[in-house]
């Protein structure tokens, strides 16, 4: 198995080979190899991937001592319209 | 029989039922592609139907990237699949709302349930936050089972229970997506966003199943475990000749569901050696001849546009069963992501067997402005519904004594909850 198919992260398309190509450009730890990939930055923010790609990455640096890369908001999908709603300042340029 | 509901989806008319969600609708139409991939244009079905994977984002009604399984289908409603970038429309009416609290309780399952209860009891004025439509969480789930119906009947009896009390206020489908520690806890209901200004946060996210690693995991016809419950809850099956894979006691519970349910299974694969799965739950498998084939794995799934084959492995030995959806269990996960926002700590996810909470209950976390955070039940970590409920409940009562000062009648009752904890965990 090369991993060109097998899905760490459905929503960015990431797979155990990219993880790998990644992994082999320097980035090596879960917190740089996301921001290479991606994995972990989807439509479910790591809620299904994450468990998966942390192990992934653990496998590929043969360490056990990974934590999770970090959470940020929003941690589901949300229009900009709702993250706008209410900001008044927005509503009624200056100029 | 419910309530036929017309809908148009890509220029077709179609018919759901009262009840359904819009991936129901689509799906029991016989839709099994839903979106396809961003990058490679695979394409996607079905995978949680809980709001969480994004493989069923559709168009609904002008309105982009729509969570399918989040949306209730509504009579006359036009929902168009997303094979180019979807466009824009702006014109809807978004609002504000800011709710003040002495405490929120973000999520409405069991352990939150019961947070609200003793926290309201107590005298606080509550604000329970759940995404869902309806109160229950994984208790929901239990109900999906043919065996049982006892957790919809303890979801309804505590929703009735809160339902009765002036001081708690309840917010549906209301999707917590912020949680800084700071701050009001934001969510998003529909089109509002709803601010919770409270000095406590409770934490009551319950856990993400997760799914398993093999050639081809992303087709259409693969499902969570829990996704196959939720669909038989419905009406609906995942396929007619199945293979359940799973890591978990829960993965087995939902094939014996799935035979009640009168599905075919093809082969019941438990990644585990056999001493270490429920003996009853493989009892039950084994009396109606899905006996499960234990120490194996799933190699791949084959397929044009959904599962056609499982090929599965046992060692160096593999064997090939047509199937048309595969069912995956990879266990579950604590929902721990609101609190890794709020206090800036990741969670370690390596050693799954007791997976560290970030927060150890039973106690609070105060953050940077003296929020006090609690996180309960699954969320924590993965525990049965009876410490769920334990949790909660001293969540609750603790965050009386916190904001309101000592009180015997309210310690006494601390107390007691406490006396059922081992080890610093309700049993």
């Amino acid at each position: 198995m090369n991993g060109e198919t097998v899905f760490v992260c459905l929503c960015e398309d990431v797979t155990l080979a990219d993880l790998a190509r990644g992994f082999a450009a320097g980035f090596r730890e879960p917190e740089t190899l996301k921001r290479y990939t991606g994995a972990c930055t989807g439509a479910c923010q790591g809620k299904l991937c994450v468990q998966a790609f942390v192990e992934s990455v653990a496998a590929l640096a043969g360490r056990a001592d990974l934590r999770r890369p970090s959470v940020r908001p929003p941690l589901s999908p949300v229009p900009l319209g709702v993250l706008a709603a209410g900001a008044r300042d927005l509503e009624t340029p200056a100029c | 029989m419910s309530e036929p509901l017309a809908f148009v989806f890509d220029g077709r008319a179609l018919q759901g039922r009262a009840g359904d969600s819009v991936a129901t609708a689509l799906y029991s139409a016989g839709l099994r592609a839903f979106s396809h991939s961003p990058k490679l244009r695979r394409p996607r079905g079905p995978l949680c139907l809980a709001g969480r994977c994004g493989n069923c984002l559709m168009t609904v009604d002008g309105r982009p990237n729509q969570r399918t399984c989040r949306t209730d289908l509504r009579a006359g409603i036009a929902v168009e699949s997303e094979r180019r970038s979807p466009a824009a429309r702006s014109g809807a009416a978004f609002t504000r709302v800011t709710r003040h609290a002495d405490v929120v309780v973000i999520g409405g399952g069991p352990a939150g349930m019961s947070a609200a209860l003793a926290a309201a009891r107590a005298g606080l004025e509550v604000t329970l936050l759940e995404a869902d439509g309806a109160l229950g969480g994984g208790l929901a789930l239990e109900g999906a089972m043919a065996t049982t119906a006892e957790g919809r009947d303890l979801a309804r009896a505590l929703a009735l229970e809160l339902g009765a009390l002036g001081n708690v206020h309840i917010a549906l489908g209301a999707e917590c997506f912020a949680c800084y520690g700071t701050g009001p806890v934001c969510a998003r209901q529909g089109d509002t966003l709803l601010e919770v200004d409270a000095r406590a946060v409770i934490v009551a996210t319950g856990a993400h199943e997760q799914p398993l690693l093999f050639e081809n995991n992303d087709l259409p016809g693969v499902f969570l475990s829990t996704a196959a419950l939720r669909l038989l809850d419905r009406g609906l099956r995942p396929g007619a000749r199945v293979v359940v894979a799973t890591v978990a006691d829960f993965g087995l519970t939902v094939a014996s569901a799935l035979l009640e349910a009168g599905v075919q299974i093809r082969a019941v694969v438990d990644g585990r050696e056999e001493a270490h799965a429920s003996g009853p739950e493989v009892g039950r498998l084994r009396a109606r001849g899905a006996g499960p084939m234990f120490g194996a794995r799933v190699a791949r799934a084959d397929g044009t546009s959904a599962v056609e084959a499982v090929t599965v492995a046992v060692g160096s030995v593999e064997h090939r069963h047509e199937a048309d959806a595969l069912v995956t269990c990879g266990g579950f996960r604590p929902a721990g992501e609101l609190c890794a926002q709020a206090t800036g700590a990741g969670e370690f996810v390596l050693e799954t067997a007791t997976p560290p909470s970030i927060a150890t209950p039973p106690g609070f976390v105060t953050t940077a402005d003296g929020t006090r955070l609690f996180v309960v039940g699954n969320a924590a970590s993965i525990g049965d519904l009876r410490r769920a409920q334990r949790e909660g409940t001293i969540a609750g009562i603790e965050a009386a004594l916190a904001l309101r000062g000592p009180a015997p009648a309210v310690q006494a009752q601390l107390d007691e909850q406490r006396a059922g904890l081992v080890d610093g965990r309700a049993r």
